[in-house]
């Protein structure tokens, strides 16, 4: 799904609800998760795993739906150190995101629930580059840094420890498109797999 | 068991000639090798630098560029054969071929999948910048016989090769990759043979081409009863858990006794130049043409 289009029905979701809810019926949940993220671009790089945290607000619209937004922090990832005729090169990267979306859940009778997460993702990406050469000149590093709005999508199962505070395991992918597309004539699509356990608290 | 195993692996191979370009001068020097083969629009073309005899890795941007007529290509693939690089370039028959070392960072970079343009790093340019070679394709190879899968049964046969004749002086060589098989093994080598004159007829005796393994010159051969012993002590050691002609299998074919397909190449060559950069060199422009035959003794065991 395109991020404008996304965009869009994120806030015909909200126009909806702002109609037909009042302030006193609002219940909120709060979830910290720790992740373990691969990135994966759509050229031939081979990043390593790296973690990442990610803390979300969200805002029950009824019992089903809710309104989230978050920020999820990566750790530095480095890619296979490679070797071609200018020398050996490795890329490190490192991506914060806020994530503004909806949170689709059903619950069982059972203490389980499983979920699915939808929304925008406003990344901040810098990649870095390091060079090293076959003489004896000191390794030299080069960095950029780009801003993209993306989406991001997740699927989770939740068991709930107490009727307010909960444990849950998700799978989630977040897509960047054309990264850099604005200065370079090589930009690359970045994506993040993800797999995440947390706790998720209701208020 | 690893000595064993290693001497069988190496019991079959047959000694050949080194054909790497004369790299032992002292000072700087220049190794080109391009062929362009019959039916190619492309010419592979492989070169390298050596100080003192040992290959020189070209950095941090710069690289081999080559130009024939308004065709250029760059040479970005390391290249064994001449501790270099190497590449194809688009080119016409007799046409010249230029080498250039040239420095251009974002070229040499630019297979990588990050943005390179943005993220250049450029040390500027080395010390063997500007220096160059050329050399001329000779004229294109025709062979006129033996027909393509002709085949021999005896190794007292000859080959009767006939190609087009050229005045140009060129310098010729025969060229055969053997591809053997008795059913069960392999055994896979090539033979290489300078052809007297270019005067379009050379009759190579087969016994050059197709060898016996079970001569003196392997005298690590293993003999059959040998061969039962190492296959019945390897299905101990594994348990039984090895292929029952691991053996067999790994020990190469014997060529006389196997039907194998021969394919000959008659390359014409001829010598290039290099700039005054370089202290020694050897290029070399050919062009190549080749006719598979076929060696099948009438009795195979």
């Amino acid at each position: 799904m395109k991020p404008a289009r996304l965009q869009s029905f994120l806030v015909a979701i909200l126009c909806i609800y702002s109609t037909g809810t009042s302030a006193a019926d609002h219940r909120w949940r709060l979830d910290i998760d720790a992740l373990l993220t691969r990135y994966d671009s759509n050229k031939n790089s081979d990043f390593h795993s790296t973690q990442a945290i990610s803390i979300r607000g969200g805002l029950y619209l009824n019992d089903y739906l809710a309104l989230e937004s978050g920020a999820v922090l990566n750790n530095r990832v480095i890619d296979d150190t490679r070797k071609d005729i200018a020398g050996y090169y490795q890329a490190s990267l490192e991506q914060q995101s806020l994530l503004l979306g909806l949170r689709a859940s059903h619950r069982f009778t059972s203490p389980y629930e499983i979920y699915a997460r939808l929304g925008l993702a406003y990344a901040r990406t810098e990649l870095e580059i390091t060079e090293a050469f076959a003489d004896s000149t000191p390794p030299q590093s080069a960095s950029a840094s780009d801003r993209t709005l993306g989406y991001y999508l997740a699927f989770g199962g939740t068991h709930f420890i107490t009727p307010t505070i909960e444990a849950h395991l998700e799978f989630g992918r977040q897509s960047q498109t054309d990264l850099f597309s604005d200065r370079s004539r090589y930009p690359f699509d970045l994506d993040a797999l993800s797999l995440g356990l947390g706790i998720g608290i209701l208020f | 068991m690893v000595t064993i195993l290693s001497a069988l692996s190496t019991a079959c191979d047959i000694s050949t000639s080194d054909t790497l370009p004369a790299t032992d001068s002292d000072g700087l020097s220049i190794s080109v090798i391009t062929n362009k083969h019959e039916g190619d629009s492309t010419a592979e073309v492989a070169a390298a630098v050596y100080r003192d005899g040992k290959p020189l890795e070209l950095t941090g941007g710069d690289l081999f560029r080559a130009a024939s007529g308004d065709q250029t290509a760059y040479l970005k693939t390391p290249d064994s054969r001449t501790g270099g690089y190497a590449g194809s370039i688009e080119t016409e028959e007799r046409t010249t071929l230029d080498i250039e070392i040239i420095h251009d960072a974002l070229i040499a970079r630019e297979d990588r999948w990050y943005p390179v343009d943005l993220l250049l790093i450029d040390p500027g340019p080395g010390p063997l910048v500007g220096r160059r070679a050329s050399a001329s394709f000779p004229a294109p190879v025709t062979i006129i016989a033996p027909q393509a899968n002709t085949e021999y049964a005896s190794i007292d046969e000859q080959v009767d090769i006939q190609w087009m004749a050229e005045p140009d002086g060129d310098t010729l060589q025969l060229i055969g990759a053997v591809d053997c098989s008795d059913g069960l093994s392999t055994s896979r080598y090539g033979i290489q043979r300078a052809l007297d004159d270019d005067d379009g007829f050379e009759a190579v005796p087969l016994n050059e081409i197709i060898v016996d393994n079970r001569n003196q010159l392997f005298s690590t051969y293993i003999g059959p009863l040998a061969q039962v012993l190492l296959q019945q002590l390897l299905n101990k050691l594994s348990e039984g858990n090895i292929d029952p002609d691991f053996v067999v299998k790994n020990i190469e074919a014997n060529p006389l006794q196997s039907r194998c397909e021969i394919r000959l190449v008659v390359q014409r060559m001829r010598k290039g130049s290099f700039d005054d950069g370089f202290d020694d060199g050897d290029i070399t422009a050919s062009s190549s043409a080749d006719v598979l035959i076929v060696y099948n003794p009438p009795v195979l065991f």
